[in-house]
């Protein structure tokens, strides 16, 4: 048997933890459905990035100095705080009174121009944590900066780099009144291997090797757990188990209306905040709306350069589809990509899938398969029940029972097995 | 007339390095060293934590012309016994261990023979592997010195008999020892684990199977009686064969595809003479036989397996691997872990979703993703895909279960099985109570817990054990002196493929990570975890470690890490240090280290 090298800057790479790291002494057990990774990982990989790219990763990096490699004249904490209406226009952006008077006529090579920055900030049911009867609701604010030309960035490859601040609040505007708690970053490196790489900053913007998430909160409780770049970012991005490259998710509008009809019924906020109310039909809706739909049809150009037929790939065009021109809320039933198309989702089974879009599409609509892929739920319909459901012996297996993030009550877990069990 | 058949028909003896033993397991399900009374495993080490020998016993049975089993033959029944013993191990002279290179011949390394046994075939291993393991040492033309060859032995009363060569100029010259009983029957003890090389100073370790100048006291070979009848006429038994193996690290737990299982594999598809006798398990095979279709490798549609005897036995040795091999997913084969929906018949869909995931062993497309997720014969196309010599492996770089494990979990699949478990919710069946010790019981449980692929080279024996033209019928080989192609069926034949010395190939087959063609990512392959854990739980408790994690600290400073191909030290880690080791034990429903 012939050993082959295990290589740091693969394994570094990997979904899977170098074996190295497998080899620290005596550890509480796992006990995570999304594999947290570990610091050293995290390390490795920020140093392979520094490597890459020449990015700063070291300790005292900053989301400034990304910014500034990016070639962009803001700090993180305008980034964060700034009105996306001002982020997106150029005028506003460059305005001394009223705007932080950044000189957009020369900035690192070019005239900043429209669609250079996109921003918006929405609702974000999936960051919070829903193991509570009175789940605290999550927001986002992202930001877009296509990297300037002269910058370092560019000259390292990187086309983008994309900001995703995560605030906490009753409302929106309580939210993002505050400071982001844990800010994830993507740099959009299409010539690159992985395409996609990740960083991340803590709340004070300093470069941090976790993120902070309630992924687990079914098994750990809601106090927030570390999941390490890349490990926990690539657990939602399409990469583990799928052997390729992690994939941008879409946004989907839909599901935040959805999600306020369960778990966020107190939440009255407009759901795409910057459009200051959640009537479809109005103008700042629309406009809010078209920042989110630029968005993914970037998001889709990505999916397309990593994985055409993969299942994100389809859901990302599905939305588009949906939203060609209509930006009014879709019904989950409505939203299904399965092709042929008489293999989707029927209005029969409305009650079920509204069941699996509350309970699974947090992780998955992007991680391994999606809800919204009727035959790929059918498939898995089985090990699904298996999940729910749990023999004595694997509800004692770390990482097996489902969902990972909250507690299903008995009733819950009959009627989502009856369904599952119909689809068999 | 009176037949009389040597049982188990392969014996297993294990390396130790204890004075004490243990006997290898005699009945199916009933792992060596398992305490009946007590529900445990006795301590696997002595006081001095030096490692108990496994010694394989050997018992004569009378048959009648049926098949039947009469008896078991014992001093009390005949005037005399003796046993004639000839063990070897040729790794030696042997042709360097080089993946399939010799298989692709029928008869199996005519190819080889024909070349310059001295020609480098291997440039880039071990300083340049020739064809044959020595030849780089011109200074050595004698073969027989590179050979130990104790020469048949025989014993005829209760006592020991070392097996002992005293004409090699090996510096190993003890392949274990013999004992007759006092009932007669008779027990085989392997080596102490021993190894050593023929050089001042000896030359470091370099590669995981041909080290020259190096030898080790692994042995194979051939087990005979001359039983002596009270009216005085002899008669000789259907001989019966050993193989010594490392230690079994993990006996608890099977390897997905045990030696057992390749052997009735054969046995099925081509036909072995198997005269079932009263022996249900037997019957089964005959009946498979029967069923078994060569044009499609599948079962006809009349035969049903059992649940609990077919299908649960491959399925439990997957789960099992949780304990022994850690993985990212923490929850991997947990499906499995669910034997009363896995037996339920209307569970089609379960059924179909863990079946679907099974590599499929006629395939001729090398199937990277599927399970056992464990490399195979072929690694050799793995490697060279690697390292940019062909565009892609070959299907058999992978493991795979063998046709008629496939064609079981087939039938399972499409709902042809009797559902017949009968444990509950419960991680796994209880270790079986005992019963009457039976000939093919032995045959079984001897065999059950060896490795049966893949074979690169394998734990205890190689890919030769596929031979057909050895068997004499159904598990049992026929005596020697017979040739296949260039080589000579005798003693030592299945040891002198083994890696030389045993320890390298010990390290080295650990957990290992390739990746797929079209992936940026690796996924994590094994070779035979359940024998060599890669990773071991202390307890219940506690999270895996590596379990070779004592000799890490001695990693050369520039290697990358403690299983880098650079790091030479671990070979002379394993070498010196593999009774240091700890054994894996069944605790509650887990498999843990023993304390």
């Amino acid at each position: 048997m012939l050993l082959r090298v295990l290589t740091s800057v693969v394994l570094s790479l990997a979904i899977d933890p170098p074996l190295t790291a497998m080899a620290a002494a005596a550890q509480p057990i796992v006990r995570e459905a999304i594999t947290p990774g570990s610091e050293q990982e995290a390390r490795k990989y920020y140093d392979n990035l520094t490597k890459e790219f020449g990015v700063n990763t070291s300790a005292d990096a900053s989301l400034s100095d990304l910014i500034a490699f990016a070639g962009y004249p803001l700090s993180a904490e305008q980034l964060e705080s700034l009105d996306p209406e001002i982020l997106i226009s150029s005028e506003r952006l460059g305005a001394c009174n009223g705007g932080p008077c950044v000189n957009t006529r020369d900035m690192a090579g070019a005239v900043l121009r429209s669609g250079d920055i996109l921003a918006a900030r929405f609702f974000a049911p999936k960051i919070a944590c829903v193991e509570t009867s009175k789940p605290n609701p999550g927001w986002r604010k992202l930001v877009r900066l296509r990297v300037r030309p002269d910058s370092g960035a560019s000259k390292a490859g990187i086309e983008a780099v994309i900001v995703l601040f995560n605030f906490f609040g009753p409302t929106g505007a309580a939210a993002f009144g505050g400071h982001s708690v844990n800010t994830q970053v993507m740099l959009l490196a299409p010539s690159h291997t992985n395409r996609l790489y990740w960083m991340d900053f803590d709340g004070a913007g300093r470069l941090s090797f976790a993120l902070s998430a309630t992924f687990d909160a079914g098994l750990t409780g809601c106090a927030a757990r570390q999941y390490f770049v890349p490990h926990g970012c690539n657990a939602c991005h399409g990469s583990p188990g799928n052997l390729r490259p992690p994939m941008v998710n879409y946004l989907d509008t839909d599901h935040w209306f959805d999600r306020v009809a369960d778990d966020f019924a107190d939440v009255t906020d407009p759901l795409l905040f910057d459009a200051h109310n959640n009537d479809t039909n109005s103008p700042e809706f629309a406009r809010a709306f078209d920042v989110i739909r630029q968005f993914n049809e970037e998001a889709l150009q990505q999916n397309n350069l990593v994985h055409r037929e993969s299942f994100e790939t389809a859901a990302a065009r599905t939305w588009l589809g949906i939203h060609a021109a209509s930006d009014a809320h879709v019904p989950p039933v409505a939203r299904g990509f399965s092709t042929p198309p008489e293999t989707n989702w029927q209005a029969t089974e409305a009650e079920g899938l509204g069941l699996l879009n509350r309970f699974c599409f947090r992780c998955h609509g992007s991680v391994r398969f999606s809800i919204f892929d009727r035959p790929g739920v059918v498939s898995r319909a089985a090990n699904m029940r298996q999940r729910i459901k749990p023999s004595a012996v694997q509800a004692r297996t770390p990482g097996f029972k489902m969902p990972p993030d909250r507690t299903l009550t008995p009733e819950q877990i009959t009627t989502l097995d009856n369904f599952l069990k119909s689809l068999e | 007339m009176t037949t009389l058949r040597i049982h188990p028909a392969t014996g297993v003896a294990r390396l130790g390095n204890s004075d004490e033993f243990f006997v290898g397991p005699e009945q199916p399900g009933i792992p060596a060293n398992w305490n009946v009374s007590a529900g445990r495993f006795d301590p696997f080490k002595d006081a001095t934590g030096r490692v108990k020998r496994q010694a394989a016993r050997f018992r004569i049975f009378e048959f009648d012309d049926a098949g039947n089993a009469i008896r078991e033959i014992t001093l009390a029944d005949v005037t005399k016994i003796e046993w004639r013993v000839h063990v070897a191990n040729r790794k030696g002279s042997f042709f360097t261990f080089n993946g399939q290179r010799g298989a692709e011949t029928d008869p199996p390394y005519s190819g080889r023979h024909a070349e310059p046994p001295d020609k480098i075939e291997k440039p880039n291993r071990g300083r340049g592997q020739p064809e044959r393991r020595n030849r780089r040492d011109a200074a050595e033309p004698n073969r027989r010195n590179l050979e130990i060859d104790p020469g048949e032995q025989a014993i005829s009363a209760p006592g020991e008999l070392e097996l002992v060569d005293n004409v090699t100029a090996a510096p190993i010259r003890s392949l274990g020892k013999i004992r007759m009983e006092a009932d007669g029957r008779l027990l085989f003890f392997g080596g102490v684990g021993q190894t050593a090389s023929s050089a001042n100073p000896a030359p470091q370790i370099e590669e995981y199977a041909n080290n020259d100048t190096w030898f080790d006291d692994v042995s194979d070979g051939v087990v005979r009686a001359n039983v002596t009848l009270r009216d005085g006429s002899v008669i000789s038994a259907e001989s019966a064969w050993v193989i010594v193996g490392p230690p079994d690290f993990a006996p608890c737990i099977g390897h997905v595809v045990s030696l057992y299982e390749t052997l009735w594999d054969l046995a099925v598809r081509f036909g072995f003479a198997a005269r079932a006798g009263g022996d249900p398990t037997l019957a089964d095979l005959v009946a498979q036989q029967t069923a078994w279709q060569p044009a499609t490798n599948d079962f006809a549609a009349t035969y049903r397996p059992s649940f609990t005897d077919h299908i649960y036995p491959i399925l439990c040795r997957a789960l099992g691997a949780q304990d022994v091999h850690q993985s990212p997913r923490a929850d991997f084969h947990a499906t499995l872990a669910d034997w009363v929906r896995l037996s339920a018949p209307s569970e089609a869909r379960l059924r179909a979703e863990v079946f679907k995931r099974i590599r499929d062993p006629s395939s001729t497309v090398p199937d990277w993703l599927n399970m056992p997720r464990g490399l195979g014969d072929d690694f050799t196309s793995l490697d060279e895909f690697e390292d940019g010599r062909r565009d892609a492996p070959s299907a058999r770089a992978f493991l795979s279960l063998t046709h008629v494990q496939y064609a079981l979990l087939k039938a399972w699949k499409e709902g042809r099985f009797d559902s017949d478990w009968r444990f509950g919710d419960v991680r796994f069946a209880p270790v079986p109570a005992p019963g009457p010790v039976t000939p093919h019981g032995l045959d079984g449980a001897a065999l059950e817990n060896c490795v049966g692929g893949p074979f690169f080279p394998g734990i205890e024996v190689g890919w030769l054990i596929r031979e057909k033209s050895l068997y004499s019928a159904a598990f049992r080989f026929r005596d020697t002196g017979m040739t296949v192609g260039p080589l000579i069926f005798q003693a030592g034949f299945f040891s002198q493929q083994m890696a030389q010395p045993w320890t390298a190939d010990f390290y080295d087959c650990h957990k290992e990570d390739h990746t797929p063609d079209d992936s940026s990512e690796p996924l994590i392959y094994m070779w035979w975890t359940a024998q060599r854990p890669d990773d071991v739980l202390p307890d219940a408790q506690s999270a895996h470690r590596r379990w070779v994690e004592p000799f890490d600290a001695s990693k050369e400073p520039s290697a990358q890490g403690p299983d880098d191909i650079t790091n030479l030290a671990r070979f002379e880690q394993m070498r010196t240090r593999w009774h240091e080791l700890s054994f894996v034990v069944l605790e509650g429903d887990s498999y843990v280290e023993q304390k």
